[in-house]
């Protein structure tokens, strides 16, 4: 330890260097710059950068005793004064900014090229792939990097250089692009104490033995607490078995790696076909199943289960409709296709002339990881808890724990500010929470426990991986006749996979067998992530339609318009006809040489989900109008969503209307999941909104004495003119009035697992287009351009929806070409550690993208609001398929699309 | 404490662990694999700097490849070193790494940074990863660990015949400073072979033959800042004729892999597509491939054919890797 001096925002400081400490300890920890995020710790995501002496350093990487002397400047210390930087106000303008996690990083590498590029170029525009490559360090989860592509460009040939601050299309934009929005990790009390987990090495164990008392011994230890008692059962390497609390993170890492743990190791499953071989290591006895989570957006509901070791399948169905289309399908297939075994992809003529189109497709586990880690504060004082918690449901959460540490509702607290991606991981009461709240509890103070990312990628959550046996049957028409599918969901320890259910969305009409299995493994649980289910049920689906459409000699599209007579989705392939050069593709295989390109069609539809009990108040007083609910904003926009709504009803400025959420006491809102959001909050919105008009013009016309007054666009008509919003606000003032989400017309929506959740009718729909490269000599694969139709009703905000749909295909093109969960066979150990071994895509990978939004449709469904941010992570992986055998004439059944299989040298 | 010596031989004295950048040392730190006060090279003057001599160019261990890469002389005369820095890692890592570091750095087989597992590399007594996950793995010389050397600037010094300084051991080649076999013929697991003690203190790399070319290419999953699958540095001189010629591997061997079947293949020889096609052929003479990593041989003849055409362009560009 020393004393040595830099500057850092233009202020000479002192800090206490060490020769552990990285430079991010000292600007974030020591100093409280906390626009500096830690994620990857490892130079691979750019979060952590600063700029020193000008140029972007990574600061994780950094020893903090090469700091003396420097000039360092964080996000806080942009621009001059109460000026933004051009770069930050271009951020604001082009809706740069989603989950807002990694924008300091984006905005400093993106400031450092605007430097350079400004001293030697001016104000010229800047190639796209010079700003690309300044900004490859820095890794977006939500997928925001067209927009900020398009924002450095812009900023750097002068767009933002003079002018007020840009408007944002975002509520807390300026927060994020200057470094000061609070995030769970960023939250620090006091007397603030770290949490470390101790997690197991082992898949396997009991855990037989604990000296947790060395640990609780050490200097300045201040709680160790168990979170699986002497005897208890290890599932999954990285399970959590003891916390620590103590005041330095240093400190409490010292102490867990002091606590001793004795197991019972036994051999484990560790791949989904290890747990379904013969003589395989049960995961759960017949008593503890009831115990597994859910790896599916809601809880497991079958009605009738049966195990099979590991594997959990819904019984057959004996009587009824199901059983009559059971019999059909298999009527239709003539037996013996073998959905059950390994049957090598074949289409065949199957009598009648009609042909069968028959394969296995296989998709890889997918992480979240949302940049920040799973993350929890917990403050204890009496007998009333504050949580801050990183999560994508405060009401949810905050009823979960008032059950668990048996709390009346009113003495609970759960805030969520800003949440740094969520994706579907973030809906529960996980560990970190667990572990700060009896952390907090044992030792009187406040503490924080922060995933690493090495757990983050173990535990934090993943798409299950899959396999999916999938037939259809065409009849001597060309029509569908049959389809059956088959699917093993690959879901750690827990339990619920919807794939084949879903893969029966489209082209209603055929009989259809649909059977959908869990298989449980000695890995970390599954959990919901972006279209639960949906990704490898299109990636099954939709290639074998390219498939059958290839077998047939017609054109996929006009397949599609043959099978598909659901009117949403028959407008969609109208726009492809007219709005993508689908029209001149060619045939299959037609280009010669090493690069080819290749065009490909998908389709696929969603849900359509809506969280019913849905409030939204809003509070009038001297300084405007304040609305409130229980939601919280992960990146989806839904504060500004709440903001438009009445900034342009009442014709006020964005300004004047402020939004509360992100707190538990708030009028219960939705938790964020099944692209419910939207479709929760607008209406009810819109129900408030005309409750607040209704109580202005009562106030108004009795205030004012007003004659035949009555509620128009622009404010208050009565006989002697108009009273305007603003003005009939501050007539009002104070007041509050709370709305409800209407009713949907028609059939009601069907409850789906509780009574806060719905499912509506009608079904969102994307088609979509993607022409990509693929060069046969390195078996890489490119994505060139992509155009997406979605059929949403209305999009509501169309620029953070267009924003939305970005993140979606990105995240979707990671789950195509690069993500794959690695499990080591011997350990069941997941072996990625932090971002620089687990590759999402960057800034490089991002292709074109065009977004349409099909109008029409959901007339139901006030305001026509539905959801619609799961659908482009639907269609975008077998788009990709189906043009990589158009440039190429062979169909990939593997995700990702490595290098081995595309060389055809896979294992 | 942090020593930051400003004389060769107190740093020598002083044994390490040695920081330069600190990037790497940082992740081995963490890990536990680097313990001890760190002794930074800051301020050792005969580590800084790039020069032109009498006989070629020095690079001192402690440039940064931010610096190599824009250094109008290496970009000029040494065109394959300036692409191969400009390629490693990202902007904000590059401002930082130093090129000794990255000639010396550990592995990054995931099996060796996950903290739970034992391996060869950290004193245990096997592999995990042949007969785990090993799609990154070397397809040369698998015999003992099966990851390959990491640093792609030391394969493209190889290719230059850059010679290493070290303090105490005089003038080292790339395979002196990197490899080093146990009594039995196996490389040692190490990522290079100084002592605690040994200073890395420069590169002397010759000076370029008259109208010598060079060209590096790297075959990446994602277009940038990703980890190369394959590399491969092509150093040559002869315009319809191969008068010289030499191709070095990454990303396939416990250190950088000469392609002398390649070369011999070539040298002399027409310059002509086919005769190119032909030489790299040879690309994959010795290889043993585990079962993950088969389809790096496809790709390592692909990237030396590739690399070949750039140096002696036919009629038509050549593209690039996809991305
Ligand atoms: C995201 C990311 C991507 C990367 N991609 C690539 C890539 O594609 N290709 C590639 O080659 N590398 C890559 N790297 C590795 C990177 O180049 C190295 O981390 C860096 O070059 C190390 O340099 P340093 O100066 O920071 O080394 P340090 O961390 O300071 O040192 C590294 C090691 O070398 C020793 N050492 C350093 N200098 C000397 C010396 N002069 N004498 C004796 N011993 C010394 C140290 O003791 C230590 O063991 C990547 C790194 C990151 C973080
Ligand atoms: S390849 Fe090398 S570093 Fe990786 S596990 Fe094997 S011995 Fe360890
Ligand atoms: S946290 Fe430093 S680069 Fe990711
Ligand atoms: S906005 Fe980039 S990670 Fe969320």
């Amino acid at each position: 330890m020393g004393v040595e001096r830099f500057s850092v925002n233009g202020v000479e400081r002192s800090f206490e260097s060490s020769d552990t400490d990285s430079a991010l300890d000292v600007v974030r920890d020591q100093i409280g710059l906390t626009g500096a995020k830690r994620v990857c710790e490892a130079g691979a995501c750019g979060a952590c950068t600063v700029l020193v002496d000008g140029a972007p350093a990574a600061s994780c990487l950094m020893p903090s005793d090469t700091l003396g002397g420097r000039r360092v400047v964080t996000v806080e210390g942009l621009g001059g004064g109460d000026r933004l930087h051009p770069v930050q106000r271009a951020f604001l303008a082009q809706d740069a900014v989603q989950c807002g996690y990694c924008t300091p990083g984006f905005v400093l590498a993106g400031v450092a090229f605007f430097e350079d590029w400004r001293a030697e170029h001016g104000t010229g525009v800047p190639p796209e792939s010079e700003i690309r490559a300044a900004l490859s360090g820095q890794l977006c989860r939500c997928g925001c990097y067209l927009r900020i592509l398009d924002a450095v460009r812009e900023a750097c040939a002068g767009r933002y250089d003079d002018g007020d601050d840009a408007v944002a299309h975002r509520h807390e934009t300026l927060e994020k692009v200057t470094g000061r929005a609070e995030y769970t990790t960023d939250v620090r009390y006091p007397s603030q104490l770290e949490g470390v987990l101790v997690t197991s090495p082992y898949a396997n164990a009991v855990v037989r033995e604990m000296d947790d008392g060395a640990a609780a011994g050490l200097p300045g230890v201040r709680a160790v607490v168990r979170l699986l008692p002497e005897g208890g059962r290890i599932r999954h390497a990285g399970q959590e078995i003891v916390a620590v609390a103590a005041d330095t993170a240093a400190a409490a890492r010292e102490a867990a790696a002091a606590v001793k743990i004795r197991y019972d190791h036994s051999p484990a499953a560790t791949s989904m076909d290890a747990a379904m071989a013969e003589g395989a290591p049960l995961v759960y006895g017949p008593k503890d199943r009831k115990s597994a989570p859910s790896a599916g957006e809601v809880p497991v509901l079958f009605p009738r289960r049966r195990w099979r070791g590991n594997v959990c399948s819904p019984a057959p169905p004996l009587a009824g409709r199901a059983a009559r289309a059971d019999r059909a399908v298999r009527r239709a297939f003539e037996e013996g296709t073998g959905a059950g075994q390994e049957a090598a992809p074949r289409a065949e003529g199957a009598g009648q002339g009609g042909a069968v189109v028959d394969g296995v497709w296989r998709t890889a586990g997918q992480s979240h990881v949302p940049l920040e880690a799973h993350a929890c504060v917990a403050s204890w004082d009496g007998d009333s808890l504050t949580v801050h918690l990183s999560t994508q449901a405060v009401s949810l959460v905050a009823h979960a724990v008032a059950r668990r540490w048996h709390l009346k509702s009113d003495q609970v607290r759960v805030l969520a500010d800003h949440v740094g991606g969520a994706f579907g991981a973030k809906q529960g009461l996980t560990a970190e929470a667990v572990a700060a709240i009896e952390l907090s509890r044992a030792s009187g103070r406040p503490v924080r426990v922060v995933l690493d990312q090495r757990a983050e990628l173990a535990v934090g959550g993943h798409r299950p991986a899959s396999r999916t046996h999938l037939a259809l049957r065409t009849g001597a028409d060309g029509g569908l006749t049959a389809l059956r599918v088959e699917a093993f969901a690959d879901t750690g320890t827990a339990l619920g996979s919807d794939i084949a259910k879903v893969a029966g969305l489209l082209y209603p009409g055929a009989p259809r067998t649909l059977r959908d299995h869990s298989v449980v493994s000695h890995r970390p649980p599954g959990k919901p992530f972006r279209a639960p289910s949906g990704p490898p049920a299109f990636w099954a689906l939709e290639q074998a339609v390219d498939e059958a459409a290839h077998r047939q000699g017609r054109d996929p599209l006009e397949l599609r318009r043959a099978w598909d007579t659901e009117p949403v989705r028959r407008r969609l392939y109208d726009w492809v006809a007219t709005a993508t050069p689908w029209p001149e593709r060619g045939p299959v295989a037609a280009g010669g040489g090493p690069v080819r390109r290749g065009l490909g069609l998908a389709a696929a539809a969603w849900y359509y989900y809506l969280q019913p009990r849905t409030k939204v108040r809003a509070r009038v007083d001297t300084e405007g109008v304040e609305i409130s609910v229980a939601t919280q904003e992960i990146g989806t926009g839904c504060r500004s969503l709440l903001v438009s709504v009445f900034a342009d009803g009442l014709g006020l400025a964005p300004g004047e209307v402020r939004a509360r959420i992100g707190d538990s006491r708030l009028t219960p809102g939705p938790l964020a999941a099944g692209s419910s959001t939207t479709a929760s909050l607008v209406p009810a919105a819109h129900d408030t909104l005309d409750r607040l008009r209704r109580r202005l013009l009562a106030t108004a016309t009795r205030e004012l004495g007003l004659r035949a007054a009555a509620v128009a666009l622009d404010g208050i008509r009565h006989a002697g003119g108009t009273v305007t919003w603003r003005e009939a606000l501050r007539l009002a003032a104070p007041t509050e009035v709370t709305g409800r989400r209407p009713r949907d017309r028609g059939r009601r929506p069907e409850p789906w697992y509780s009574p806060f959740f719905g499912r509506g009718q009608g079904a969102p729909s994307i088609v979509q287009v993607t022409e990509v490269e693929v060069d046969e000599r390195f078996g890489l694969v490119r994505v060139v351009r992509t155009w997406c139709g979605l059929a949403v009703g209305r999009a509501v905000r169309p620029v953070l929806a267009t924003t939305q749909c970005h993140g979606a295909v990105i995240q979707s093109i990671g789950q195509t070409l690069y993500e794959e969960r690695l499990t080591d066979p011997a350990t069941g150990l997941t072996l990625h550690t932090s971002l620089e071994n687990y590759p999402i895509p960057g800034i490089g990978d991002v292709p074109e993208i065009t977004v349409d939004f099909v109008p029409g449709g959901f007339d139901h469904v006030a305001q026509q609001a539905v959801g619609l941010a799961e659908l482009a992570a639907l269609a975008t992986p077998a788009s990709i398929g189906n043009a990589v055998f158009h440039a190429t004439g062979r169909r990939m059944r593997s995700l990702p699309l490595d290098p081995a299989q595309l060389l055809g040298e896979a294992e | 404490m942090t020593h930051r010596p400003t004389r060769l031989a107190r740093a020598a004295r002083l044994g390490g662990p040695y920081r330069a950048g600190g990037t790497e040392l940082t992740r081995l730190r963490r890990l536990g694999l680097a313990e001890g006060e760190p002794v930074d090279l800051r301020e050792l003057a005969p580590l800084r700097g790039i020069e032109r001599t009498a006989d070629g160019l020095r690079i001192g261990a402690m440039v940064t490849l931010r610096e190599l890469a824009g250094h109008p002389e290496v970009r000029t005369h040494y065109p394959a070193l300036a692409q191969g820095a400009l390629a490693v890692a990202n902007p904000q890592v590059r401002s930082l790494a130093t090129v000794g570091g990255n000639v010396l750095q550990q592995t990054r087989c995931a099996y060796f940074t996950h903290p739970d597992t034992d391996c060869l590399r950290k004193g245990g007594t096997d592999c995990p990863a042949r007969d785990g996950h090993h799609a990154e793995a070397a397809v040369f010389d698998v015999r003992s660990c099966v990851a390959p050397h990491s640093s792609t600037l030391a394969t493209i010094l190889a290719c230059f015949g850059a010679l290493a300084q070290v303090t105490g051991r005089g003038t080292l080649s790339l395979d002196e400073l990197l490899h080093q076999e146990t009594t039995g013929g196996v490389p040692r697991p190490v990522p290079h072979t100084l002592a605690p003690g040994e200073l890395l203190t420069a590169f002397m790399l010759p000076a370029p033959r008259p109208g010598e070319r060079s060209a590096y290419l790297r075959v990446s999953r994602r277009a940038l800042a990703d980890w190369p699958l394959v590399e491969v540095a092509v150093r040559c001189a002869g315009a319809a004729r191969v008068e010289c010629v030499r191709v070095v591997a990454g990303a396939v061997a416990p250190r950088p892999w000469r392609l002398r079947a390649v070369e011999e293949a070539v040298l002399a020889g027409p310059a002509t597509p086919d005769a190119l096609r032909r030489g790299a052929a040879l690309a994959t003479t010795g290889a043993h491939a585990l079962p993950g990593t088969r389809y790096k041989l496809r790709q390592l003849e692909a990237a030396v054919l590739a690399a070949l055409e750039r140096c002696w362009p036919a009629s038509q560009e050549v593209p690039a890797p996809a991305r």
